[in-house]
Order: C-alpha cells, then structure tokens, then sequence
C-alpha cells in the first residue's frame, strides 16, 4: 500500500564539484519547502559513488527534516537516534549496491543511518548532536579523527593542521551558537583521506540559517541594503565578525576565514564555502572569489582540501621571527 | 614572573574563556609593569579566539610596543607564533578603527552642539 505522506527521493551519484553542490543545494531547498509531517524514503538504486560532500550534507538533510516533523515528542526522541525505517527518514540500504553499503559503512555513515551509535575510526562521518566544548573538539580531531595510523605526518606539522580545522568547527558553532543548540544547527561533518595523493578532503554543514543571512541581521542598522554579495565579502575580510559568541563585544575577532585562506594557499589545497545565495573559493593568487548561486541554501557548507604531506610545510620549521614575536 | 600557559589551557589553546584566563593575568602583571615570560610547553593546538581574548584584548590599553617589551614567548611552535602575529596586526586594525569611529562621532557631537 502506498503512503501517500511518504516522499521517495531517488539519489543519484554526487561527487565534491560544482555540479554536485548544485544538486545538493537544489535538493535542499525543494524538501525543506515541503510541509511538515512526511515521510522520506531516500533511495539508491541510481547511485554508485558519494563523496564526503555529499554525505556530510544528507546526513544533516535528514536530522533537519526529522527536526521538521510535527510532534514535539517524537522531535524529542529523534534527538538522541532516528533515521530508522520506522521513523521519517529512511536510507533504503535495500537500493544501494553491495559497493555502496561497504564505502557507507566504511566512513560511518550507515552505521550512524541504522542508529548503532557505533563510533568509527579515523576519517569519516560524523553528527555534531551536542555542543562541545573547543578543547573536546581539539581532543577529537587529534585522537579519534586525523589518527596517526592513517595520517602520517611529523607531529607539529599535524598539530598545525588540526589547529585550523579547529578554526572550521568553531565557525560552524558560532553560525548561531547564541540563538540555536548545535542539534538543531544540524552540524554534520564527514571526511575522506586519499592515501596515495596523500590529500584529506573535509566538509562541515551546519544549518545555522547561513553567514548572509547573519551577517544582515548584525548590520541591519548600520548597513540597511547591503546585497548578498556584499554581505558574503564582508564576512571575509579579515577582521569582521557577526560577533556570535558571548565574550567582551570591544574585542578583535574575524580571523577564521583569514587563516583558512592562508592555510590552504601555503599547501596548495582547496576551500570552498556555501551559504545562501554566495559560494566563495580561493583563487590561485590566494585570494576569495565569490559568485551567485540559486536556490539559496539555509545554513554553510565548508569543504577544504588539504595536502597531508610534509613537503607542504617547510615554512613552518623557518624559525623566522614575526613582525611582532 | 613566568606562566606555564598549559596550567590554564590544558593541551589546546582554543577557547576564548581559557583566553580570557590568560588575560586576567597579564593585565594585572602589564598595569604593575612586570614582565611576563610566557611558556607554551606541553600545549599543541592553538586557535584564534584563544589568542584574539588573551593577546589581541590587551591592545585596547597597553601599546604593541608595551606588549613586546614586557612579554615573552617561548616554546610556542611555529604555526603558533604565525597565529600570535596575525591577532596582533588584526588586533591593531581594529582598535585603530574604533578609535577613528571614536573620533568622528566626537566630531559630530561636538559640531551639533557648538
């Protein structure tokens, strides 16, 4: 018998490009506009290969349509496990190929869909349900993520990595850390370590509503028409911040997305960064270019590239005295 | 006086709350004009709110030169000092600036009320 508040989703395959963020964004936009109260049968029958960008992004499409659901009961259950076939959103394994499952469990994602709270490994998916703390997400990324059975690199150049993977997470949590919990922010994250090229690639949704759409917000009186464009680029300029934290408010902030730039430009990696109607990369001179998307999407993907390889890193064993110290 | 930065911080120099931590410290000893020897030995992980509440806070009263003079770092890896002197020169700007809007809306009150 067919349900009629059931929706079947038929993913296809979805690789980190600009033709897969387009789906994604597209998908995005069309499921959240749906009414609460439905069901969604996500399938797979057309799908051979996902990359981490696009897990990262079901898997925080899925908590927010269960967010979207009508009962607040049930909205309270979900909160510590859902995507099982009896609740509203189900990944059909039944649909997906032998290969598929492996690569989803693998990387922690279909444990995570079943709702075995089962911890995986090293790189991989991973749901953000509750806020932690700067240092747990330090301890985090050093122990359970870039392990060192699988990332080798010298131990300072791997402390300054996941140093600036931390300035990523901490982004995501200051997206709307005042207003909302990381729960309903909808923090997912899911990583994948190329061992021949040596290259990590990360991406980190949250559904904080978006950095436009915050940084309009903060400088509505100050700055009444500003375009979404302008908005973006005002959020990158070293320096400017939406200020979404709790501390002294006379107090320098905004240098995240300075020092990811930075970062990726020293090891000729990758970033990229949608949020709203804006996508931002970082150009060949080390610079952010930012173009227009549509539909707009309701939070921020951050998808870096990086290269695990210590050859990138020389300039940090320089022994160079800064400007300052 | 030397401070073990791990004994506030723990492994991971991230939050602004251990920031702030720091700060409450080197203020008092800055506004007594001591020296303060900053040992980073035992923490790993550093990230700009750490620094923007600690060092970066600090140059809204005490001069970048103050700052040198009574401050020293030690055992801070590389990547670490690049951070400090970003926070540093982002730090400037934007008390600079405040310091420019300060003005000019002194300018504007003065005008309005001659």
């Amino acid at each position: 018998m067919t349900d009629i508040h059931r929706i079947q989703v038929d993913i296809p395959s979805i690789r980190d490009n600009k033709s897969g963020y387009d789906y994604l964004i597209k998908l995005v936009d069309r499921l959240l506009k749906n009414p609460p109260g439905l069901n969604y049968e996500f399938r797979f029958d057309h799908c051979t290969v996902l990359d981490q960008n696009a897990i990262a992004v079901l898997g925080g499409l899925g908590r927010r349509l269960c967010l979207h659901t009508r009962s607040s009961s049930l909205r309270r259950r979900l909160y510590n496990v859902f995507f099982t076939q009896d609740e509203l959103v189900w990944f059909d394994e039944a649909s997906m190929s032998d290969t598929l499952i492996a690569d989803l469990t693998d990387i922690g994602f279909l444990p995570f869909s079943r709702g075995e709270g089962r911890r995986i490994s090293g790189v991989g998916y991973r749901s953000h349900l509750n806020f932690m703390e700067p240092s747990d997400i330090a301890d985090y990324l050093n122990n359970d993520w870039l392990t060192e059975d699988l990332i080798r690199l010298a131990p300072e150049i791997r402390e300054a990595v996941v140093s600036r993977i931390i300035e990523i997470f901490t982004n995501a949590y200051g997206h709307g850390v005042k207003e909302d919990s990381p729960l309903k922010l909808g923090i997912t994250s899911c990583g994948q370590y190329f061992q021949k090229d040596k290259k990590l690639k990360l991406t980190v949704v949250d559904f904080g509503g978006g950095i436009i759409k915050n940084v309009k917000q903060y400088l509505h009186s100050k700055v009444p028409g500003l375009s979404d464009a302008a908005a973006m680029q005002w959020a990158l300029k070293p320096g400017n911040s939406t200020k979404t934290d709790s501390l002294d408010e006379n107090m320098p902030r905004g240098l995240g997305f300075k020092l990811l730039r930075q970062f990726i430009y020293t090891n000729n990696g990758n970033l990229s960064v949608y949020s709203n109607t804006c996508h931002a990369s970082v150009d060949k001179s080390g610079f952010y270019k930012v173009t227009g998307i549509r539909p707009s999407f309701p939070g921020t993907i951050v998808t870096i590239e990086v290269n695990c390889d210590d050859a990138y890193y020389n300039h940090l064993r320089s022994n160079k005295k800064g400007k300052y110290f | 006086m030397k401070v073990l930065v791990a004994d506030i911080t723990g492994g991971n120099a991230i939050s602004m709350q251990s920031g702030s931590g720091l700060y409450k410290l080197l203020y008092d000893a800055m506004s007594k004009s001591e020296s303060v020897e900053l040992d980073f030995s035992g923490v790993k992980h550093f990230a700009s709110p750490f620094f923007n509440a600690s060092i970066g806070l600090l140059l809204k009263d005490f001069s970048v030169d103050l700052l040198m003079e009574k401050i020293t770092i030690n055992n801070l890896p590389e990547f670490g000092l690049e951070l400090v002197n970003e926070v540093i020169e982002n730090a400037i700007t934007y008390y600079e600036s405040n310091d420019r809007s300060a003005k000019a809306r002194q300018e504007i009150i003065s005008k309005n009320t001659e």
